[in-house]
């Protein structure tokens, strides 16, 4: 089959490689009709995330038919259309029952390095290095789905794939995000970053009843369409954002903050540029700018809520803000098995459609013109959608 | 990445991939490599096993059943507390051993000693059910008992060294077995063309 696979900074290939096989008895093999580049992708494209090796298959937003099934396999069969999460998860551990299905202690195959950077391994991740588990991702033409009775979904024919890929991830992860701003009655969320996840926090704040969002970046077509989705905008490039937050919250700042930018923030000013130096030796592995405007924006006690990815250590967190503003900070990977089902009925009764964040299609055997083009933001480009 | 030069030692050794079986139960080891290292002979680990205390206690008890779990060892025998042990294991080859249960507790405590082989070993798993439905918690412990000078010298520091890591893996191999109904891999799945150099795994250069 075709895949797209990692080979360095930079270099992604396609490649021809060996069809994925059933390895345990609990698999299933999708064949993959849309999968889609994630924004955290772009930290593996840019070389940011260790552990991956030259020629690991990436992708973990993928969708499609399955074709083989494994003999323990109780809820899928030969046929089903199904959505795959992102995170792999086992069902049955101590954070499974718990649905906390992205901390599951059972399904990274290789737990001690990530033990050894985070203390304890998460779940395995698609296409997401070896410290994530290796596993095969998804931009490819078929892949290997384990422990299938605990992530995939079974949807209905009658819905496009547009509408469907993003349950794999992004969608989830927007909503996870402004759910963990415990919005109230009144309340102004702030988005820091109007990428692709930015883009469903800020639909996923208005549905759960925010009265202000306000979308902060600085590429122009992002800022477009988080207005079109009803956010008021903040270019960072032209506007000292806490004071631009003040201003449109009667000078309280907002209830929660949402960080949908993570380890690569492009700041501007003196911390902008120490930071972009010590990554670039390794003194930092990420930059948190976005972090440390969210944190001095927020108001006192209120919430901040990070979805985007952080890989390792950063520098200069102005904690003494978050500390004597009494903030409650809430992060990490999405629990998508928690919010595939929900979801998928507010896609259904028409709250949302999720096609809206797709610029582009474009045919696997063009990954990479597509991760460049995501890269630099070229074109209008905000999230790209591959056929196989 | 981590500490890649020990991990490959570790599997060059006899232990390594022998499953919990070969060590918690009293194997007898075999350490062909290791030379002049010293520490204390006794190593230790512990897992939380999302499970009942007296299913994971009579699973282990039941020498013959936990057999499946430990997939090096080839037979085992058991008549009460007494049992036989045959494992084929890279490296070290063939080996046999005898071990016994010197005191039971159920659902609590397991101790046994290892006899027969060049290592003496006693060790113990102990079940303990922690406060607030968070499963069981399996701590194994495993004394060598080498014999006097400069071998005994030998083995008590390849004990001390070498299984710790290996032995935690093979516990929570256990436990992922029990709770999730199989061990996570990606042991055969495709993968791009790998640098030479870099192909670790030597699965293609």
């Amino acid at each position: 089959m075709r895949a797209v696979t990692w080979h360095g900074k930079n270099d992604v290939r396609v490649e021809q490689v060996p069809d994925p096989e059933i390895l345990s008895p609990g698999d299933v093999i999708v064949r993959i009709t849309s999968t889609a580049i994630c924004g955290s992708d772009l930290h593996l494209y840019n070389g940011y995330i260790p552990s991956m090796m030259p020629g690991d298959i990436l992708g973990h937003e993928f969708m499609g038919e399955v074709v083989e099934v494994g003999s323990d396999v109780k809820r899928f069969s030969v046929g089903d259309r199904v959505v795959v999460p992102f995170t792999i998860s086992c069902g049955q551990c101590f954070y499974c029952e718990r649905k906390l299905w992205s901390l599951c202690d059972n399904t990274n195959p290789k737990p001690e390095l990530a033990e050894t950077l985070f203390g304890y391994t998460p779940a395995g991740i698609y296409g997401y290095s070896h410290l994530m588990g290796g596993y095969a991702g998804g931009q490819a033409e078929y892949a290997r789905v384990p422990f299938a009775d605990h992530g995939p979904i079974k949807v209905p024919e009658s819905m496009p794939d547009e509408q469907l890929l993003f349950l794999t991830d992004i969608f989830p992860t927007g909503y996870q995000a402004a759910e963990y701003c415990d919005i109230q009655e009144g309340d102004t969320v702030a988005v820091f970053g109007a990428g692709p996840v930015g883009q469903f926090a800020i639909k996923s704040a208005f549905l759960l009843g925010a009265e202000q969002v306000v979308a902060i970046d600085r590429v122009p077509e992002r800022l477009q369409m988080a207005a079109e989705s009803g956010a008021r905008t903040l270019d960072y490039t032209d506007a000292d954002v806490v004071e631009a937050l003040k201003d449109l919250t009667g000078g309280r700042g907002p209830d929660s903050c949402i960080d949908a930018v993570g380890m690569e923030a492009h700041g501007t000013g003196v911390m902008g540029v120490v930071d972009r130096a010590k990554q670039a030796v390794r003194i930092e592995t990420d930059r948190p700018h976005a972090l440390r405007q969210a944190i001095q924006a927020c108001r006192k006690g209120g919430t901040l809520s990070i979805p985007g990815v952080y890989g390792g250590f950063i520098d200069s967190v102005n904690m003494g803000a978050a500390f004597n503003k009494g903030l409650t900070f809430k992060m990490g990977q999405t629990h998508v098995q928690n919010y595939l089902e929900p979801l998928l009925e507010e896609i259904d009764n028409g709250r949302i459609d999720p096609s809206f964040v797709i610029t582009h299609q474009l045919p696997l055997d063009q990954a990479p013109e597509a991760y460049r083009m995501f890269r630099d933001k070229q074109d209008g480009c905000i999230k790209v959608v591959l056929k196989p | 990445m981590v500490a890649a030069t020990r991990s490959g030692l570790l599997r060059g050794l006899a232990l390594s991939g022998a499953g919990a079986a070969t060590i918690y139960r009293g194997a007898k080891g075999h350490w062909p490599m290791m030379n002049g290292q010293s520490g204390p002979p006794e190593m230790s680990a512990t897992v939380t096993i999302n499970r009942p205390v007296e299913e994971l206690f009579d699973l282990w008890r039941d020498l013959e059943s936990f057999q499946s779990l430990a997939p090096r060892v080839d037979s085992v025998a058991a008549r009460g507390k007494e049992s036989h042990w045959e494992a084929s294991l890279p490296v070290a080859g063939n080996l046999a051993w005898d071990a016994e249960i010197t005191h039971e507790e159920r659902p609590n405590r397991i101790e046994w000693r290892a006899t027969n082989g060049p290592v003496p070993m006693r060790g113990s798993v102990t079940f303990k059910v922690p406060p607030g439905n968070r499963g069981t918690e399996v701590m194994v412990r495993v004394v060598a008992e080498p014999p006097g000078g400069k071998v005994g010298a030998k083995i008590a520091g390849a004990v001390s060294r070498l299984p710790e890591r290996q032995m935690r893996r093979d516990l929570i191999d256990f436990k992922r077995q029990l709770e999730a109904g199989e061990l996570a891999t990606v042991d055969g799945q495709p993968h791009g063309r790998r640098l030479p150099t870099l192909a670790r795994d030597g699965s293609n250069a």
